[in-house]
């Protein structure tokens, strides 16, 4: 999809460089970045249901304010950095999501290794 | 991304070196982006357990470095970094999230184990239990049965104790008859107690008159004395003749003599042992009444018969002695 709108764009560029050249038309190449917008969404709803709020709030709430900033920048029409701060936003929330679920999976372990500690000692304290 | 570095790659000559000249040499972020990422891959547990996030990692970090390399402007290279360090952090946490899986796994296996073997001890505990009860079972039976047999025992010396009580009630039973029997006897015989013991007194009329013959009166008197010897063999008896002191006094002895012997003859006569018998006669001695009328006479003439007691001995009669068989003084 985007390698279409790389070719497009090439034919467009290479017809009218130098009067888009003289316009200062930089940001042109850049689409809209709706779609990088969404996925930074989803990444932050997978981890608000990892419990990131809980367990890595502050990455979430990073994620969640560049998502903000993105759309602002994007309703602004500036793409590039509206872009660059929605992938920025969905590595984050999935760093928050990851870290929520190894977290989680650590204490489940820790609570296993005490359930089985308990099991021992209840069987040595039982008469053989 | 693509999009955007072709984009960047055509506006380049346009732009020539105008804004974008001046980049020092190093750029912390950039640096401490590939610190993180070169730790990651030096994670062996990173290398082995987050892969597909350790490559994403790995390829964020060459851009990065492309776009410093090609002198991109300088937000793009921190954003680069950026995204190479965090995608370094997701690949520590996501090989620390296997980790922890992997860790619960073997925990809950390790658990089950454990339990498995809890309960399989619980189960021979159980047995063990359940054998020595059958154990105190069969030994409560054992002493039971002791016990059933004590008892039959104790019952059974219950028995011959009581047997024996019974046979020591029939003895006395037995010797109580004994006595009532002698007494009888003595009763039919109308023996009276003295001083040397139980006497038969044979009157004048169990004798024909003047003579020695016993009548029949007389001999049923012998008849009860025979019974009464063959009943108690250890007694003895001792039969003594007596007359009044009418007539000459030499027959009156004489016939006090004849009179005892003739008692103690029919004795013999019936069976008795003759060493048992002792007869003598005392003449017109030891009157038990006055000789000075009819009445008191008949009393006189009598023969006695002295029973012995029980070892067969006899007191003598005081005066005259016993050893004088002959006269005695005139009474």
């Amino acid at each position: 999809m985007l390698g279409e709108r790389f070719k497009r764009t090439v034919g467009i560029a290479g017809a009218t460089a130098f009067a888009m050249l003289a316009a200062g038309c930089v940001t042109v190449a850049t689409p809209s970045p709706t779609g990088k917008l969404d996925v930074a969404n989803a990444a932050i709803a997978d981890a608000v249901s990892a419990d990131a709020s809980q367990y890595d709030a502050a990455d979430l709430d990073k994620a969640r304010r560049k998502l903000a900033r993105a759309h602002d920048e994007a309703a602004q029409g500036d793409y590039g950095v509206a872009q660059d701060l929605a992938e920025e936003a969905e590595v984050d929330a999935r760093l928050a999501a990851t870290r929520a679920r190894s977290t989680k999976a650590a204490q489940a372990a820790a609570a296993v290794q005490e359930s089985i500690r308990a099991l021992d000692d209840e069987i040595a304290r039982k008469p053989q | 991304m693509k999009t955007w570095k072709a984009g960047w790659a055509i506006v380049v000559p346009a732009f020539a070196l105008g804004a974008c000249a001046v980049l020092p040499a190093h750029d912390a972020e950039v640096d401490d982006a590939r610190a993180a990422v070169l730790a990651a891959q030096n994670d062996a547990q990173v290398v082995s357990l987050a892969p597909v996030e350790l490559h994403k990692a790995v390829d964020a970090m060459r851009e990065a470095d492309a776009a410093w390399s090609n002198r991109s402007s300088i937000e793009e290279v921190h954003h680069l970094a950026y995204l190479a360090w965090t995608h370094a952090a997701i690949a520590k946490e996501t090989a620390r999230l296997k980790t922890a899986e992997a860790s619960v796994a073997s925990a809950n296996a390790e658990r089950d184990r454990v339990r498995l073997e809890a309960r399989t001890r619980e189960a021979e505990r159980a047995q063990r239990e359940a054998a020595r009860a059958q154990a105190q079972a069969d030994a409560n039976r054992a002493n039971a049965l002791a016990a059933q047999q004590q008892a039959a025992d104790a019952a059974q010396q219950a028995q011959a104790a009581r047997d024996a009580a019974e046979a020591s009630r029939a003895q006395a039973a037995d010797a109580q008859a004994r006595a009532q029997s002698l007494q009888s006897a003595l009763s039919e015989l109308q023996a009276r107690p003295t001083d040397r013991g139980m006497v038969v007194t044979m009157g004048d009329l169990l004798f024909d008159t003047g003579s020695a013959h016993l009548n029949p009166g007389g001999l049923r008197v012998v008849d009860h004395l025979v019974e009464f010897m063959q009943a108690y063999p250890q007694r003895r008896v001792s039969i003594e003749g007596f007359t009044d002191s009418v007539g000459n006094f030499a027959a009156n002895q004489d016939l006090s003599e004849r009179r005892a012997s003739a008692v103690r003859l029919a004795l013999i006569d019936r069976g008795v042992d003759p060493a048992r018998l002792v007869a003598r006669g005392y003449g017109e001695d030891y009157p038990v009444a006055s000789n000075t009328n009819p009445a008191g006479r008949q009393l006189n003439r009598r023969v006695e018969i002295v029973i012995s007691d029980a070892n067969g001995s006899i007191a003598s009669r005081g005066s005259p002695p016993v050893a004088n068989m002959g006269r005695g003084p005139r009474g």
